[in-house]
């Protein structure tokens, strides 16, 4: 009955060949399994990125950096879908790979985008919450400097003071070139956040310093016998 | 309060210069003196509630004849201390009654500029966070 099928086939027709049957099968579970990983990624880093659009809404006090910052996560949202589905439709293996390579050299969204929306969030709560907060006291506390206190309270004063002005310096412009930082600018140079979030944690451990000073001074104003005047 | 004991200061005197006028004054060729001007001076500057209690209890010499020969009838020192403990007192109480409510306002700005620092740490910490995700 095979022969007799075989036979029949016309002269044209060729039997199947097994290498390439086996190349090809190979290939297409290849190419399924660059889009099932490329759609994984995808989902992960579109959830992801929604996630802080939600922080950032929630974040009261980011200012004009608020609508900045999401846009550029819609933004990404919107290109990585885009990107998803011409992945979906790759039909070869070095089309999806190249396709699928992009999801990460092309939006950097774990290495950038996110970490400059939590960078800046940081760097103005340090400006536009902790420092004003901070003068805010120093104003309170020189009004309860006296003659009996000073010599307690006036140096960890200065100090208090100094910090601020250092947080505020250490962070002074970050948000506008965190914002303008590119995945490209990051293929180039990896350590492109290095700078900025050192400067943030320098920021961080001025204001942390400075707390410090208004909790000694507040310690020392309201019991000041435990302070040795 | 302070009305009071000023009030009482001043009652306390006249009363002291019209018994003393009556007879000190009458018996001896000395006048009495009304109360020093610094007694007068710090019941007027006292400010806030006093402990001044002493207010008007310490006119006790208010009776007390001017000295024979003339001398001048002793000073109300109980004015005067009541006077001098008002205006400590006043003055203390002045300045107790500002620095609690501005070292509360001191530590309420202390507590913002805290959780500042906690919303600086719990933003450091998912920028962290985010880049351990890269590659996946």
């Amino acid at each position: 009955m095979t022969f007799a099928v075989l036979g029949a086939l016309p002269a044209s027709a060729k039997p199947l060949d097994p290498a390439t049957t086996t190349s090809t099968t190979a290939g297409d579970a290849r190419l399924q399994q660059i889009k099932s990983d490329a759609a994984s990624q995808i989902a992960n880093r579109v959830n992801d990125l929604n996630q802080t659009i939600a922080t950032l809404r929630s974040t009261s006090w980011l200012g004009a950096d608020q609508s900045v910052l999401i846009g550029t996560a819609q933004g990404d949202i919107t290109a990585l879908t885009q990107l998803g589905a011409t992945i979906a439709a790759d039909t070869t293996v070095l089309a999806a790979q190249t396709h699928a390579a992009q999801i990460t050299a092309g939006y950097r969204v774990y290495a950038l985008v996110i970490p400059v929306d939590h960078l800046v969030r940081a760097a103005d709560a340090v400006a536009d919450l902790a420092v004003p907060e901070l003068n805010s006291l120093a104003v309170t506390i020189n009004g309860l400097v006296t003659p009996a206190n000073s010599a307690v309270i006036q140096p960890l004063l200065t100090d208090l003071t100094t910090q601020s002005a250092a947080a505020a310096h250490d962070v002074a412009g970050l948000p506008v070139q965190l914002e303008a930082d590119t995945p490209a600018q990051w293929n180039t140079n990896p350590g492109l956040l290095a700078p900025p979030t050192t400067a943030v944690h320098a920021a961080r451990e001025a204001i942390a310093q400075a707390s410090k000073d208004a909790h000694t001074i507040i310690d020392d104003l309201t019991h000041p016998a435990a302070a040795g005047h | 309060m302070r009305r009071t004991s000023t009030r009482l200061l001043i009652t306390a005197a006249a009363v002291s210069t019209v018994l003393l006028a009556g007879c000190g004054g009458a018996k001896g060729s000395g006048v009495a003196t009304p109360p020093r001007p610094a007694a007068a001076t710090s019941a007027s500057t006292a400010t806030g509630p006093s402990s001044g209690g002493g207010a008007g209890t310490g006119t006790a010499p208010a009776g007390t004849p001017a000295a024979p020969g003339g001398a001048p009838a002793p000073a109300p020192s109980g004015s005067t201390d009541a006077a001098a403990s008002a205006s400590t007192g006043g003055a203390t109480a002045s300045a107790n009654t500002t620095a609690p409510a501005a070292a509360s306002r001191a530590t309420a700005a202390a507590a913002d500029v805290d959780r500042a620092l906690a919303q600086v740490d719990d933003a450091l910490g998912a920028a962290s966070a985010a880049q351990a995700k890269e590659g996946r």
